[in-house]
């Protein structure tokens, strides 16, 4: 227990270790919160400069709860996303549709705004209808109301299936994966200096066995991954609003399976130092391998954004393992036993292959 | 001051794992960056085909002329491809699978609700990764209810209402909004961005050397030859800025030779930008440098500060923070490049603002350096 005590002290005297472990996870959350909102969020840029027909515009946006900006019409070529621009007047169009100067566009295509275009084509194309149909400004203005207050012809609801907080939840728990990873490879300058130092030799030839040292070792990480956990659910449910909408027995493996990533993370992270006793070439070392994995392994961004060569050569990663196991147990529909233990069979497996190679090293290279 | 410039600069470009860390890392990332992350960049990302139609599954448990009616209507605007769904249960596998990308279920009793003069349901549903696009697929599913309010409001008005017709009023513009990255391809935006990172590194790099230069009897050496206070700190920044011009020089050469990275047809400009990135990180490390020499806390808050700050303005994953890029210094240049690539004309003003900052830097450091005999 000497052990881990001693090097629980040390690391937690580190600022950067509660910069990384305390302030990263909370600003990356908040990150990705805003960026979910942000893009979820619809709006549409609207270009009317008459004031009747611009009402009409946003009463239907605002009665279907989309977001618009208003754009003078000199500043069209720059309006983002949807725009929708009438450049008549509602004296010029009332009986006169073709005055309407209309149009509706969008710069790239993309599901969202070709569906926002249809829908505000389809407000256009209301317009030059009532437009059409009403003899004098007065009873285009009454066309409008009238209209405002038809029933609708079709009641349209909408659900989301699964868990509804999903992507926040998985973007999250991803990016814990990459905290994690990054504070305990950065951890491994500190072996590196009591390598040089010779302090790792000297407690291992006091510790009662090499076993024991690693045991403790790997027990204080598993510690601060179960810290690291806690802080998340912490942030989670407190200061971010977001339900896990887990069971407890699914939170319970959710921690065994970030405990083994930690592990991993730790037993190679002693194997690096192993390799080397110079601080610079740890720090290369920590940069290497870190990012690359955080990277291809979808902790940085789903997986499925990136070609399947790519895909492919990333199932050899174990944080691959840990963001497919945050989006199988995220994902809130009913999976198989396998695709749960899977990731947790592979972590057990790795965990104990480090271990056995570590156990292996003399103890001048610890 | 020449001769401290090429004794710093050998000290510098000898050390392999520095070299390393500072080229062949930024190279690495923006292969795995820009291959990774290559289809976010594509014009018709998060939509399931080139022309951006939604795919549509639909489980139509009616069955009637009306609800093929709905059909019609959806595949007709030609925002949706329709993919048809035996069950509920069909379409909620479709949808986990990610195999349709909204599920349009039509109730039994659709065609009489309809007939009845009601407002028969429609319920659409997806996974919360497309909340967006369900939201959007409500409008644009809803565009069917516009017909019969417009022929109730045209019937208000006149005896004889002309029938509702649809227009084609959509049109493509070509975009010029606000985000110059929009239209760069991946491996582009990454060698931006990870030039930008290095050549922020600079400014850590600059800072260790002039703190352990500086520090201790080392220093004490140095201020005491008869070389003036300004020319000695001038030496760091050249020595840093020509380090760093070597960094960026063979990142550039690199991404563009041989990933076909696009910086743009104007290289004086891009050298411009690359030229004053590197004085100004190079001028505050030097500051830093000599500060952190009796503020440790420095040295881990910079370390800390270069991912962030490179994290924040996109360098790492194109995420949009709303204004916090804007208090990247990383944004600054990488927005400059980006105007290059993209062909807006080029903003100096913030890039002046950087060089009379670095003017300061270095008129403070020349006055602040002093030996340890007198901290």
């Amino acid at each position: 227990m000497s052990i881990f005590l001693l090097y629980a002290r040390r690391l937690l005297k580190r600022p950067f270790v509660l910069l990384v472990a305390l302030v990263m996870p909370i600003v990356l959350v908040q990150g990705v919160i805003l960026q979910y909102q942000g893009a979820t969020s619809l709006s549409v840029a609207v270009s009317v400069p008459d004031a009747a027909l611009r009402a009409f515009v946003v009463a239907e946006l605002d009665a279907q709860g989309v977001g618009h900006t208003v754009v003078e019409p000199a500043a069209r070529a720059t309006a983002p996303g949807v725009l929708v621009s009438i450049d008549g007047s509602l004296d010029q169009v009332a009986g006169h549709p073709s005055a309407l100067g209309a149009a509706v566009s969008y710069g790239r295509t993309n599901a969202n705004n070709v569906l926002l275009a249809t829908r505000m084509n389809s407000v256009v194309s209301t317009l030059s209808h009532l437009a059409a149909n009403s003899a004098t400004p007065a009873a285009l203005t009454a066309a409008m109301a009238a209209y405002d207050a038809a029933s609708p012809g079709l009641t349209v609801t909408t659900d989301v299936i699964g868990n509804s907080n999903s992507t926040v939840l998985v973007s999250s728990f991803n990016m814990i994966v990459f905290v994690m990873l990054l504070l305990t490879m950065s951890n491994i300058l500190v072996f590196i200096k009591d390598k040089t130092s010779t302090t790792s030799q000297r407690i291992v030839i006091s510790a009662s066995s090499k076993l024991s040292y690693f045991a403790q070792l790997v027990g204080l990480f598993a510690a601060i991954a179960v810290a690291e956990f806690a802080v998340m659910l912490a942030a989670m449910t407190w200061l971010f609003h977001v339900p896990l909408g887990l069971s407890p027995g699914r939170v319970a493996l959710l921690v065994v399976a970030f405990v083994l990533f930690n592990v991993f993370a730790i037993t190679l992270g002693l194997l690096l130092v192993s390799r080397t006793t110079k601080e610079s070439v740890g720090r290369l070392l920590v940069t290497a391998v870190t990012l690359p994995m955080a990277m291809l392994g979808g902790a940085l961004w789903p997986l499925t954004i990136m070609p399947t060569w790519m895909q492919n050569a990333a199932q050899v990663l174990p944080t691959t393992w840990m963001t497919q196991l945050n989006g199988v147990v995220f994902s809130g529909f009913t999976t198989t036993a396998w695709e749960v233990a899977r990731p947790l069979v592979l972590l057990v497996g790795i965990c104990v292959v480090l271990l056995g190679a570590l156990s292996r090293l003399p103890a001048e290279r610890i | 001051m020449l001769a401290i410039v090429i004794s710093s600069l050998k000290r510098k470009l000898t050390n392999r794992s520095v070299l390393l860390n500072i080229v062949v890392m930024p190279l690495l990332l923006i292969v795995i960056l820009g291959n990774a992350l290559a289809a976010t960049f594509s014009t018709s990302a998060h939509s399931s085909s080139a022309t951006g139609a939604t795919s549509l599954g639909v489980v139509d448990l009616d069955g009637s002329p009306a609800s093929r009616d709905l059909a019609g209507f959806l595949t007709g605007t030609g925002a949706f491809v329709l993919t048809p769904e035996a069950t509920p249960a069909a379409g909620a596998a479709a949808l986990a699978a990610g195999s349709v990308d909204v599920l349009a279920t039509i109730p039994s009793g659709y065609g009489r609700d309809q007939t009845a003069g009601g407002a028969p349901t429609v319920a659409l549903s997806a996974v919360d990764s497309r909340i967006d696009q369900l939201r959007a697929s409500e409008l644009a599913v809803d565009a069917l209810s516009d017909a019969r309010r417009s022929s109730v409001a045209a019937a208000s008005v006149t005896a004889h209402p002309t029938a509702y017709a649809s227009g084609q009023f959509v049109t493509q513009r070509t975009s010029t909004a606000d985000d110059p990255a929009a239209g760069v391809s991946g491996i582009t935006y990454y060698t931006i961005t990870m030039l930008v990172l290095i050549l922020v590194y600079g400014l850590g790099n600059t800072m260790n050397f002039v703190k352990e230069e500086y520090d201790g009897p080392l220093g004490d050496r140095y201020l005491a030859s008869p070389t003036g206070r300004l020319t000695l700190v001038t030496a760091q920044v050249v020595a840093g800025t020509l380090t760093s011009l070597v960094q960026a020089s063979v990142i550039v050469a690199t991404s563009v030779l041989v990933f076909r990275a696009d910086l743009g047809d104007r290289p004086v400009v891009a050298a411009a930008i690359v030229v004053i990135a590197a004085l100004l990180f190079n001028t505050v490390g030097l500051l830093l440098g000599l500060l952190g020499r009796t503020r440790t806390w420095l040295d881990p808050l910079v370390s800390l500060l270069i991912p962030v700050m490179t994290f924040l303005g996109g360098g790492f994953v194109k995420l949009d923070f709303g204004g916090l890029d804007r208090l990247t210094v990383n944004s600054i240049f990488q927005s400059a490049f980006f105007r290059e690539v993209t062909g807006y004309a080029t903003q100096w003003t913030p890039l002046l603002a950087c060089l009379a900052v670095a003017a300061v830097a270095l008129a403070a450091s020349g006055v602040m350096i002093k030996g340890t005999a007198h901290r």
